[in-house]
């Protein structure tokens, strides 16, 4: 059985003045990447489903070369192949698009993505690749209970504390909930060594045809970006420890 | 133009964020944003149809088979053929769990432009401008929507206020009920449980009227004991946001958020809490929100009326000492 994830690059706390907005995309410059948080969980569930299923396991990232580190990341963890589409993009259906023409080539029977990335904070690639590859999807998956060779059995959360528990037919796409299995810690010695594999580059994201294909979807474009407006900004206390912890006490009791 | 909004299963009835998005689009001009349709899958709103009443136009209300209203599978499906077949329009969601599903779902069936985690729109003729967060709140973006061919948009919770009071006297809401469909039927996914967590032993936080509740700012583990000792000084209960569950320092029973529990304490001080959107749903009913975050530009502080600029595992220790001072003067 072939387990493909989806591993995306996102920048580290991007200053305003990094982001700019090219033809109604978002573009990040002078700033590192590191892999999204939600798909390191992902991560790991496929590494889990490796070592307890004997699945084979492929990453795939869209990214120009710099955000090829979180595939390193993958292969020092375990994954046994990774692939890279070069792309440049913020746009999650156009993510989804490069994703997806790589995927129809794997055939993989499970796909894994995090439930959403820490910069877009959208939540929609899992959901497009499971529509475009005609699979069963399962939103914020918290355990994978079981694997066999034509169903996967998952708990996944549906707000306010609940869980349920649901079968899908595979193949399937499982959108990954932070949490799924813990985070392991990755030595600098293991990355290093994983940066003398070459990583395979499956193709470029071809953004006429994708636009042609979700022309409808592309219905919409980023003018601009900005901070967050002050006008609900909560009222600092200040001073120094003491006078701030003074007179924080102050309003608690006086709330009470 | 149609303006469709789902409502979400609540065991309370109407759920709070279809009666924000319903304060926020109503008061677009009717000519714009056309009839309020609100659209029910099951017999959630059996009962409840008073209401209704002031929130929409028109009630578009599915039957399903028992088991079904809970498959997202399902409802993707009934949504999509609701808009086609009622449309165009705009389909308004929650930023929800089910909404993240849904909407991506929809927008893909139905070849419309997506825009999640909405916190303001503008509804101007043939498009709108809308604005969302990104980078965990820090920074806002705005985009310009084609709405000529209907769209599909998700509201972060919380983001639009909702109205206290809906027109009682308006009159009952026209109901269509639409039969099942058997090419409504799940083809990939089976629902075979839903469970909640258990609070046995446990204390139960929406009850609290004080909560300290924690964020990552807590660094480890080590230093609950500082914070469960502020608790108990301040007589309140702890909380936390999702990380910290996924750390393991505290369980799910004590988180608040989207996918944890919403909160309603006179007090909510939150403690190393950056007040990313999935967070901020569940503390929006709080009475005041107090922040302390050594990150002058963490979200949280747009949503508190009181904020500290201080490390929390420097600043807790000087207002327990405080405390101690005040009880023992």
């Amino acid at each position: 059985m072939r387990v493909a994830v989806c591993c995306k690059g996102v920048p580290i706390d991007p200053v305003l003045e990094s982001v700019s907005i090219i033809n109604g995309d978002i573009f990040y410059r002078d700033t590192d990447f590191y892999i999204n948080e939600f798909d390191a969980y992902a991560l790991e569930a496929a590494l889990f489903l490796k070592n307890k299923y004997k699945v084979e396991t492929i990453a795939l990232t869209l990214g120009p070369l710099r955000v090829q580190e979180v595939l390193y990341i993958a292969l020092a963890k375990g994954i046994d192949q990774v692939l890279r589409i070069d792309g440049e993009t913020s746009r999650p259906e156009l993510i989804a698009s490069g994703l997806i023409s790589a995927l129809k080539d794997i055939k993989p029977q499970l796909v894994l993505v995090g439930v959403q990335s820490e910069d877009w904070m959208g939540g929609e690639v899992g959901v497009y690749i499971s529509k475009a590859l005609d699979t069963g999807l399962a939103f914020a998956v918290i355990e994978i209970c079981d694997l066999k060779d034509t169903y996967v059995r998952i708990r996944k959360e549906i707000g306010g504390g609940k869980k349920a528990e649901v079968i899908l037919k595979l193949p399937a796409t499982l959108c990954v909930q932070s949490g799924i299995q813990p985070l392991r810690y990755l030595s600098m010695m293991k990355r290093q060594k994983a940066r003398n594999n070459p990583i395979k580059l499956w193709g470029k994201l071809d953004m006429e045809n994708a636009g042609q294909i979700i022309s409808s979807m592309m219905a919409y474009e980023v003018s601009n970006v900005s901070l967050p407006q002050k006008e609900g900004h909560a009222e600092m206390i200040t001073g120094d420890r003491k006078e701030k912890a003074k007179t924080l006490l102050e309003i608690i009791t006086n709330i009470v | 133009m149609n303006s469709f909004i789902y409502i979400e299963p609540s065991e309370e009835g109407i759920d709070s964020i279809t009666k924000q998005i319903t304060s926020k689009i109503s008061k677009i001009s009717p000519e714009i944003r056309g009839p309020l349709k609100g659209i029910s899958v099951g017999n959630q709103l059996d009962g409840k149809e008073d209401q209704l009443r002031g929130l929409f136009d028109e009630l578009i209300k599915i039957e399903v088979p028992p088991g079904s209203e809970s498959n997202t599978e399902v409802i993707a499906k009934i949504l999509t053929d609701v808009i086609n077949e009622n449309g165009p329009g705009v389909l308004f969601l929650g930023f929800t769990y089910q909404g993240m599903e849904l909407g991506p779902a929809v927008g893909w069936q139905l070849g419309m432009p997506l825009v999640t985690n909405c916190v303001d729109f503008d509804w101007k003729d043939d498009h709108a401008i809308a604005t969302r967060s990104i980078q965990g709140g820090k920074l806002l973006v705005t985009v310009k929507i084609n709405l000529t061919r209907g769209a599909v948009i998700s509201v972060q919770k919380g983001a639009w206020k909702e109205d206290k009071i809906f027109d009682a006297g308006a009159n009952s809401v026209s109901v269509t009920c639409h039969p099942w469909r058997n090419s409504w039927a799940a083809e990939f996914t089976q629902v075979i449980g839903i469970a909640e967590a258990s609070l046995e032993g446990e204390e139960d936080i929406t009850k609290a009227e004080i909560l300290v509740s924690i964020g990552r700012g807590l660094g480890d583990s080590e230093n609950l004991p500082l914070v469960r000792e502020l608790a108990e000084k301040l007589g309140g209960m702890i909380s936390c946001s999702r990380p910290v569950v996924d750390l393991g320092w505290l369980p799910a029973s004590r988180q608040v958020g989207i996918s944890g529990r919403t909160v309603a304490p006179v007090i909510y001080l939150a403690l190393g809490i950056s007040g990313q959107a999935n967070h901020l749903a569940g503390i929006n009913p709080s009475g005041i929100i107090i922040a302390v975050n050594k990150d002058p530009s963490a979200p949280i502080f747009n949503v508190a009326k009181y904020g500290i600029n201080e490390d929390i595992l420097e600043f807790v220790p000087v207002l327990l000492e405080k405390i101690k001072q005040k009880i023992t003067p």
